[in-house]
């Protein structure tokens, strides 16, 4: 009964040691309970809504890349992406700062972020290097931090001002004082995901110890010598560049683990451009023709001849843009990649004016060309042909086929249809006659109407899409029915002869020797 | 004594010889989106129907045309192995287009890559796997050794 007593006894004591170590350490850990900032997770309209932010964002230039579904920013001097669908905002009632998460193609450990400083009618924006990986970051201790580097890099994106902002590399470095703030939302690493209102705490930079050191070392020359190091703080508590700014950038640590894949290839090709093609590449107004270069670029995997052709071709235009050499009027359609899928059909035919002419094409690709055969070659691999079309008007032309979205058979005919870019596409049989603009418009509802319509082996397919097309504009082709083994429908083969045989309808143009399609030509906003 | 030991050995050499070669197939995976058989395998219905019409066809084998024929022949061979109701796959080799047939748990491996998908991603997916000759170009596989999405452009066709 003693010992267990005893045991009892000491078992209460070192409970007590226990908990009230514990205690010790979670009041070390938050000296502070109650928020001196402001701080607020913020998505993409709330960053928005600060004009002054927006602006700053909208001088990097800006393309949503196919990989990423988000609203990716990159910019092209300092080589790096930003998400403006997630930023943390701390405000301290003298300054606010908009801190984005950085990523980069390459493989980067410290962390970075992306700081936009807004104080009375200033605004600055810094690349903040941390030197440590957000994990590294976050074990810290508070001296630790203290005595931790930090290096920021005033940026500005004008990039009408490329050469200078590569020179002016300063770097503003820093050694913070922290506090620990309670008001830090939740896996500030993982912005996107995190719940508002949900608080788990971090270290907010309270005061900072800085200086300037220029490194001119890329040749360019700023006010100063090189390596000239100033000291332009007032030492610890609120300090900072009398020139640039008076108080502390109030920032926290923003990781980025949900951030999009961006290839190596394209940081690379991005960084290898020269000047004046970087300007062109990252100016918004070229938007579309820099997603078809991507695209182009990563269907054919960065290789040396497509780099070289995409900076070829932004010369090209360049100088066309200059005046300096006339550009012929397909070098554009050559980045369409053919058999490329389009995923916004209206998209896709918005270049259209609607009141005005057009000329329609039906293209067959037949099995065997001048036969009738429903498909050809290896069982293991069938040739069955294809039917497609295109429409041209001035210098827009669009060339597109219905396919099946999935694999098709002959025991299971069916699957969601699906538009592709036919550009280039080889033929063997060709009819284009003029249209109307009611008929260009009734053509254009047509093919719009059957961007959600079910493929079918035997009662819609390629053929019968385009059949339904001409026969809107006027020029029906008849039956092109014929038997495949167990199934049966029109097809390229047939209709391929059936154009072949037929008179040329008043006005229209046919060809009957083998080619390949013209591609796509001609872009609008 | 001795006559038994070449027996066996003998037995041995003949089994051996008898044996199909297993060999290692690389490609990249090929779309088809027009074929006479599903890369899913048939159902008992679907197979039963498509016997149904190349024995039909092979009625009339003398009439067919070459490419008709080429067809016959080469799903009597996979009637004849039992691969109907077997998935598949397509891969795009040095040497061209191989069928491979499959077994549903190594199917299980491929199944969800989408066309759509990779060239959204600009990707490909490259496999290696032990495949047995079982007659001129029909394969059949028991083991995928590797799968690999890289960057590059999906191979396929209609």
């Amino acid at each position: 009964m003693r010992t267990k007593f005893k045991f009892l006894i000491v078992s209460i004591t070192m409970l007590f040691f226990f908990t009230s170590c514990n205690e010790d350490l979670y009041e070390n850990q938050i000296p502070q309970t109650e928020s001196k900032f402001n701080i607020r997770k913020l998505n993409h309209s709330e960053i928005y809504k600060n004009n002054k932010v927006a602006q700053k964002l909208g001088q990097i230039q800006k393309f949503k890349s196919k990989l990423a579904n988000s609203r990716v920013v990159y910019d092209p001097i300092y080589d790096f992406f930003i998400n403006t669908d997630e930023a943390l905002y701390i405000a301290d009632g003298v300054s606010e700062s908009f801190t984005f998460p950085i990523y980069r193609a390459s493989e980067t450990t410290v962390l970075e972020n992306l700081v936009i400083h807004v104080e009375e009618n200033q605004i600055l924006t810094y690349l903040v290097d941390y030197g440590h990986p957000l994990n590294e970051l976050q074990n810290m201790t508070q001296q630790q931090l203290e005595q931790n580097v930090v290096k920021h890099y005033l940026i500005d994106f004008n990039t009408s001002n490329v050469l200078s902002n590569r020179v002016a590399m300063a770097q503003y470095v820093c050694f913070q004082s922290y506090v620990w703030d309670p008001s830090i939302p939740c896996n500030e690493g993982e912005l996107v995901g995190a719940g508002q209102g949900i608080y788990c705490g971090g270290w907010v930079v309270q005061s900072s110890y800085c200086q300037w050191v220029y490194d001119t070392s890329n040749g360019g020359s700023l006010n100063g010598t090189p390596d000239e190091t100033e000291d332009i703080s007032d030492g610890v508590g609120n300090t900072g560049n009398g020139a640039i700014s008076n108080s502390t950038i109030n920032t926290s640590f923003v990781g980025c683990l949900n951030c999009p894949d961006i290839s190596l290839e394209l940081e690379e090709f991005l960084s290898n451009m020269g000047v004046e093609n970087s300007e062109w590449f990252n100016d918004f107004s070229n938007i579309n023709e820099q997603l078809l270069m991507i695209n182009y670029l990563e269907s054919n995997n960065y290789s040396l001849e497509a780099t070289n052709f995409i900076n070829n071709l932004i010369n090209e235009i360049i100088n066309n843009e200059n005046n300096v050499n006339p550009l012929p009027s397909d070098t554009i359609l050559e980045i369409n990649t053919p058999l490329n899928r389009i995923n916004n059909i209206n998209d896709y035919l918005k270049c259209f004016n609607l009141g005005q002419s057009a000329s329609f094409t039906i293209y067959v690709d037949q099995p065997t060309p001048n036969s009738n055969k429903a498909w050809s070659g290896s069982p293991l691999d069938p040739n069955v042909g294809h039917t497609f079309i295109a429409i041209r008007q001035g210098g827009i032309r669009r060339v597109l086929g219905y396919y099946p979205a999935s694999a098709v058979d002959i025991s299971d005919p069916s699957s969601p249809g699906s538009f592709e870019n036919d550009s280039s596409h080889e033929y063997d049989v060709a009819l284009s006659v003029n249209i109307t603009p009611s008929q260009l418009l009734s053509l254009i509802n047509y093919i719009k109407s059957k961007e959600s319509s079910i493929y079918n082996l035997n009662t819609f397919n390629c053929s019968d899409f385009g059949m339904g097309a001409s026969t809107i504009i006027g020029m029906p082709l008849g039956s092109a029915y014929g038997s495949w083994g167990v199934g049966a429908g029109d097809n390229p083969g047939q209709l391929g002869q059936n154009i072949r045989n037929m008179p040329t309808p008043s006005g229209a143009t046919k060809v009957t020797t083998t080619g390949v399609a013209a591609s796509n030509t001609g872009t609008c906003n | 004594m001795k006559k038994n030991f070449f027996i066996i050995g003998l037995a041995l050499i003949v089994l051996f010889s008898c044996s199909e070669k297993e060999n290692l197939i690389e490609g990249d995976l090929y779309f088809k989106l027009v074929n006479f058989s599903s890369p899913k395998g048939l159902t008992d219905d679907q197979a039963i129907n498509f016997k149904k019409w190349i024995d039909s066809m092979d009625l009339s084998y003398q009439n067919l045309k070459e490419e008709d024929k080429n067809l016959v022949d080469s799903y009597k061979n996979i009637i004849k192995h039992g691969l109907l109701k077997n998935p598949y796959l397509q891969l795009e080799t040095e040497d061209g287009i191989k069928k491979v047939y499959l077994t549903s748990k190594e199917y299980d491996k491929i199944k969800h890559f989408k066309l759509s998908d990779l060239q959204e991603k600009s990707k490909k997916v490259t496999i290696e796997l032990k495949v047995t000759e079982l007659e001129k170009d029909l394969f059949y596989s028991e083991e995928i050794t590797s799968i690999k999405e890289v960057n590059g452009k999906t191979p396929w066709q209609k």
